[in-house]
């Protein structure tokens, strides 16, 4: 076995020093290229939440990246992951940081602490970093570039997902919680200009850098609202009941109800179209955690009840599916690279 | 011989029949007025292992601590002194079921019992009762039960006992208590405090515990009253309030603490004639806790629940070898959530029990009991018990057989949103086979057991986006219990060890892999060396590896350990003063472990306790 490994190792030398012949200078360390990564929350008080890997070719997965590149854990509960730039920001809330990685290598070049107070999505825009928390009704705000704290944007509410479009911030108060309304804060003066309030509880909110999409729901049947800038433009009813995990893939839309994946236009003109339903776990409960589509291409992931590793499946918008990888515990999101 | 002297033989034989017959019965039903005989008399085809008060003296430390060493019983803890809850025989933690005084004292929020927010220094004795016990214990006695016993004593004495503890994490004790009684009373009152920094070194980690600080007091009293030779009433009072830190897994997570606050009263009445015992309980506990997430801030969310009970056992001796019993129960239990999504709710349970118990000699006999409660919300299956028992000089059998439940929790049921009200009770069968053989100064006991469970309930996230209780898998377990005790005593010197071992396969049915947190294998053992007044006592605790994914992944187990401690103890016979000293070296070896994921305990502490009997 020996023999053989050594004239491979030779040869895959060879190949890297023919490689970096080429101008660009490429990081030895550097893994990932392309593809997308999945945050694994782990079990709430357990510190085993990661992040997962999974190849633009769509073969190959890599769990625990942080880990093998850091020699340490992530922490608690890894609750969302946004891009900018080179980097990652990794918001772990129950350990209060947000890890900044550089995307290639997933080697930590910061951990964010100062201000933090159970933080739950990211998202930059105008350079700035920011944050919102599970318990408190504000927004902090970092330099994007050297994570400095800037300062806390007060809400009414406590938000959940926050989304950007031009020079606009939108923040959606309590996921799951009843929340209404969505708070819209103008990054040039990070002043909160304008609340939107909705009929029933905002399932959902996404930006397609221009225009901003809500989903709201209740038990009977669900909405999507496009709002530009500080006004509501469109709307359309859907007759689904708890439609969840709104998703903006090019022109389209698309949500779950149940185990449905439905897709519509984001011209909000004609009803939605079920493509298909996922597959039920083996415990029949969670098999919807985690949902995005990434150019057609569905990803779902199953939580197992958090109870064990969780899985994540992509599907074709036939219903057919692609690959079904094991990753870490509690998937709960995706990220393109 | 005339007629005459026969007949007055024949009379006279009689007579000291039915003398003896009534002394028999009376001794019977005497022993089932002192709690822990009660509970090995009731059920002889199963075991029952005794604590005494004098082993209790000598413990320093957390209650999990004491049953961790002690028992067969398996701790999750998150950490030195922080919520701590069992498994009995590869149950989970709402399957074991607490009883204080004859009372179930388990959370109607979670159903379990924290182990590390019960007091056990004041007990005068601690009963382990491994296996099934619905039956006579109701909702949650499916892998054991464990009972906290204060037991009056007419006839006694005034004696104090105080004892000082102080140790390695600032950790300070001080516990008391008075024992007093005439032959018309018996009464008691006892206080307890600990508290702790607890702020020891995560060995190989660079960093402390951080935010694990602890103090508990508890305090009680008892009294018996002896009204006449018929009546007598005994009252239990006890209260316990606690605040824990929760210590922090991460630096900069914000830090949170538990208060618990428990209120527990107890009313009985006995009532005894030559054939028949009966006993009224009227209790009242009342339980709160507030948890606070957002510390330094006062943000907090917590429960309160109120428990009536009201409970009816009689004994009757139909005959010198047959007892029947009857318990009737009535509980209602109100709880409510503070600050959190739990609304107001009640629930009513009444159940009847039939016991009948039949000695067929001097060395064995038979036992069974049928139990059916009566409750809203959810269906309740009709339970039995059922033993046989036999022993000879050297050997004794016991082997019983039992149906037992546990009840869905407050939150399971009511809880907003995601309590279920459809679920059903968890239900279990199990068989037991226990063998107790006895060689002079050795004693081996071996238990064999079998235990399948279904309708386990788990809290499972939906796709409504909540979580949600839901009826889920089946479980079965396989297990032995060995234990070996051996004394003997010679001139000045006293020795006895005792080597205990749980083999516990708990498989879930769906993958037929190991549960998660429940080790395969857990040793114990102690050796008690005493030389006139001075004793050395080494131990050593061996769990086994645990998996902490259902997929038994090994990436995620956590590895087994293994740790020594050591006591001595000397005993200083002045005659103005006597007391004890007590130095004990705890994880003698400094091993780093873990019993929950990322929760290190502590390396080797040090603890000294001063105990005064007077």
């Amino acid at each position: 076995m020996k023999k053989i490994l050594v004239p491979m190792l030779a040869i895959a030398a060879l190949y890297s020093c023919s490689n970096s012949d080429d101008d660009q200078l490429i990081d030895p360390d550097a893994k990932y290229f392309n593809g997308f990564f999945i945050t694994n929350e782990g079990n709430f008080n357990k510190t085993n939440g990661t992040v997962s890997h999974i190849s633009s070719d769509l073969n190959s997965i890599s769990n625990d990246v942080f880990r093998n590149a850091n020699g340490r854990g992530l922490g608690d509960v890894v609750q969302s992951m946004v891009i900018h730039g080179d980097y990652a920001f990794i918001v772990v809330n129950n350990s209060n940081t947000i890890e900044v990685v550089d995307k290639k290598t997933f080697k930590s070049v910061h951990t964010i602490t100062e201000a933090l107070n159970s933080p739950n999505y990211a998202v930059v825009n105008n350079n700035k970093l920011y944050v919102s928390s599970l318990y408190d009704s504000s927004l902090t705000v970092y330099n994007a570039e050297d994570y400095s704290f800037v300062k806390k944007i007060e809400l009414d509410f406590a938000a959940g997902g926050i989304v950007a479009a031009n020079n606009y911030l939108y923040a959606a108060n309590g996921y799951y919680s009843g929340g209404l309304t969505v708070e819209i804060i103008d990054t040039t003066t990070d002043i909160n200009t304008k609340d939107l309030v909705f009929d029933n509880k905002i399932n959902g909110i996404e930006s397609n850098g221009q225009s901003v999409f809500v989903l709201e729901t209740n038990e009977n049947d669900s909405k999507i609202t496009e709002i530009n800038g500080e006004t509501t433009a469109k709307e359309i009813n859907l007759p689904q009941a708890n439609a969840r995990y709104l998703a903006i893939d090019g022109s389209k839309l698309y949500y779950t109800a149940g185990t449905g994946i439905y897709q519509l236009s984001d011209a909000l003109t004609q009803t939605s179209k079920k493509l298909f339903d996922v597959n039920i776990g083996e415990d029949r409960f969670s098999m919807l955690y985690g949902f995005e589509v990434f150019n057609g291409t569905i990803f779902t992931s199953d939580a197992n009840g958090f109870t064990d590793n969780g899985s994540v499946s992509i599907y074709k918008e036939d219903g057919t599916i692609v690959k079904t990888f094991n990753v870490g515990i509690g998937p709960n999101g995706f990220c393109k690279f | 011989m005339n007629v005459k002297n026969s007949f007055a033989a024949f009379a006279f034989s009689v007579c000291s029949l039915a003398f003896y017959g009534q002394e028999q019965l009376n001794y019977q039903l005497d022993e089932l007025l002192i709690e822990h005989r009660k509970i090995s008399n009731q059920s002889k085809s199963q075991r029952t292992i005794i604590f005494n008060d004098s082993l209790i003296n000598q413990r320093v430390g957390t209650f999990t601590d004491f049953l961790q060493k002690n028992t067969n019983i398996y701790f999750k803890e998150e950490g030195y002194g922080m919520t701590s809850s069992p498994s009995f025989r590869g149950t989970t933690s709402q399957q074991t079921s607490v009883l204080w005084n004859g009372i179930k004292i388990n959370s109607p929020f979670l159903g379990q019992s924290d182990f590390n927010a019960t007091a056990f220094k004041n007990y005068d004795n601690i009963v382990i009762k491994p296996g099934g016990g619905s039956v006579l214990y109701g909702s949650g006695a499916v892998g054991g039960t464990i009972h906290l016993n204060n037991e009056l004593q007419f006839d006694q004495k005034r004696t104090n006992y105080l004892q000082l503890n102080y140790g390695s994490f600032n950790t300070k004790g001080i516990h008391y208590k008075i024992l007093n009684g005439s032959e018309k009373w018996a009464v008691q009152a006892y206080f307890g405090y600990n508290k702790s920094d607890n702020d020891y070194e995560w060995l190989g980690k660079n960093q402390n515990n951080i935010n694990g600080q602890f103090e508990n007091i508890d305090l009680g009293a008892a009294a018996s009253y002896k009204v006449n030779e018929r009546n007598s009433l005994t009252f239990h009072s006890s209260m316990y309030k606690d605040d824990r830190h929760f210590s922090l897994l991460t630096p900069y997570q914000t830090k949170t603490k538990y208060e618990n606050y428990f209120y527990r009263n107890l009313l009985k009445w006995h009532y005894k004639t030559n054939r028949f015992l009966n006993t009224l309980y009227i209790a009242n506990i009342q339980e709160k806790y507030l948890y606070y997430d957002q510390l330094p801030t006062e943000r907090h969310s917590g429960g309160k629940a109120s428990m009536w009970l009201l409970k009816n056992e009689s004994h009757y001796m139909v005959f010198k070898n047959w007892k029947l019993s009857t318990l009737f129960e009535y509980q209602k239990n109100t709880g409510e959530g503070i600050a959190s999504n739990l609304p107001l709710a009640t629930q009513e349970i009444a159940s009847l029990a039939l016991l009948s118990s039949y000695e067929l000699n001097a060395n064995s006999g038979f036992e069974i009991g049928l139990k059916n409660e009566f409750a809203k919300d959810y269906q309740n299956p009709f339970l039995f018990s059922a033993g046989f028992y036999w022993s000879s000089n050297f050997y004794e059998l016991k082997l019983n057989t039992s149906k037992n439940y546990r009840i869905p929790t407050f939150n399971d049921l009511y809880w907003q949103p995601g309590g279920n009200r459809h679920l059903r009770p968890e239900k279990s069968h199990q068989i037991d086979l226990n063998n107790d053989f006895q060689f002079h100064n050795f004693n081996f006991n071996i238990s064999v057991y079998y235990s399948s469970i279904s309708n386990m309930i788990r809290w499972i996230p939906t796709s409504t986006g909540y979580w949600e209780a839901q009826n889920t898998h089946k479980v079965s377990v396989f297990g032995t219990e060995v234990s070996l005790n051996y004394h003997k005593k010679w001139n000045n010197h006293a020795l006895s060890t005792s080597v205990n071992h749980a083999f516990t396969k708990s498989t879930n049915n769906t993958n037929n892999k190991q549960l998660t947190y429940i080790p395969l294998h857990k040793f114990t053992t102690n050796i008690n060396y005493r030389f006139k007044n001075f004793s050395i006592v080494p131990s050593f605790l061996f769990i086994d590896k645990i998996y902490t994914t259902e997929s038994n992944n090994e990436q995620n187990s956590l590895d087994a350990y293994g740790t020594f401690d050591l006591d001595f103890q000397q005993f200083f016979n002045n005659k103005k003063f006597p007391f004890t000293l007590n130095l004990k070296i705890k994880n003698i070896g400094n091993t780093a472990y873990t019993i929950m994921p990322e929760r290190p305990m502590p390396g080797r502490n040090y603890h000294i306790q001063f105990i005064k009997k007077f």
